[in-house]
């Protein structure tokens, strides 16, 4: 499961238990070289050894 | 390290509770060749120290070692629950980022609703009626109040 998911799954769990839940936030960091985006819509330009 | 995300609440109190429950469903939810872990902290606004080394990973590759020593002098907890340990320090830089209320990109808000509103076509004075300040526009324009929104649009 995506972390999107898991992050408002758990959210809602609280909600339920009776805690006050403001929001849930994405945020970005530096990524690193060796993680490569693969459902982008630029994803063809991966580095193709990374698949060989 | 890729794009951590926060759970901002309103009250400290049943803070077990809460790291009890975030555990056990991140632990069940992750995917298992993940970095998955958490980090719970009640500093808000953070302490300026804390807020560097966040902003500092934003920028560059920062060592578990000086994230674990931050949260250890400032009693934030965190937890590495799969992977090689990089985890933390993602979570760790969100967790302060969210708490200076004014970073990261919103996916939900529970109480109010958001992701389950119906209309296609929609005013911004509605979503800023949730309790949002601004609505903009990817490219950085702030939007009116009686502006419309195509609902697909939203970056969710």
């Amino acid at each position: 499961m995506g972390t999107g998911r898991v992050a408002r799954e758990l959210a809602e769990e609280l909600v339920k238990e009776g805690f006050n839940v403001l929001w849930v936030t994405r945020h970005q960091l530096i990524k690193p070289e060796n993680i490569i985006k693969t459902k982008g819509r630029n994803s063809a330009k991966a580095p193709n050894h990374i698949y060989r | 390290m890729r794009k951590p995300l926060t759970i901002s609440i309103d009250r400290r109190e049943e803070s077990n509770k809460i790291l009890e429950k975030t555990v056990r469903i991140v632990d069940k939810l992750a995917a298992s060749n993940s970095n998955a872990g958490v980090a719970l902290s009640f500093k808000s606004p953070p302490p300026d120290e804390l807020l560097q080394i966040a902003l500092k990973v934003r920028r560059k590759l920062v060592s578990r070692k000086e994230i674990i020593e931050a949260a250890d002098k400032h009693s934030i907890t965190l937890l590495q629950l799969r992977g090689d340990g990089s985890g933390i320090i993602g979570v760790f830089a969100a967790s302060i980022l969210a708490s200076t209320g004014n970073d990261g990109r919103i996916l939900d808000m529970p109480m109010k609703n958001i992701r389950r509103i119906e209309n296609v076509k929609l005013k911004v004075g509605k979503i800023l009626n949730l309790g949002i300040l601004k609505v903009k526009t990817i490219s950085g324009e702030t939007l009116g109040i009686v502006r419309d929104i195509l609902y697909h649009l939203l970056r969710r």
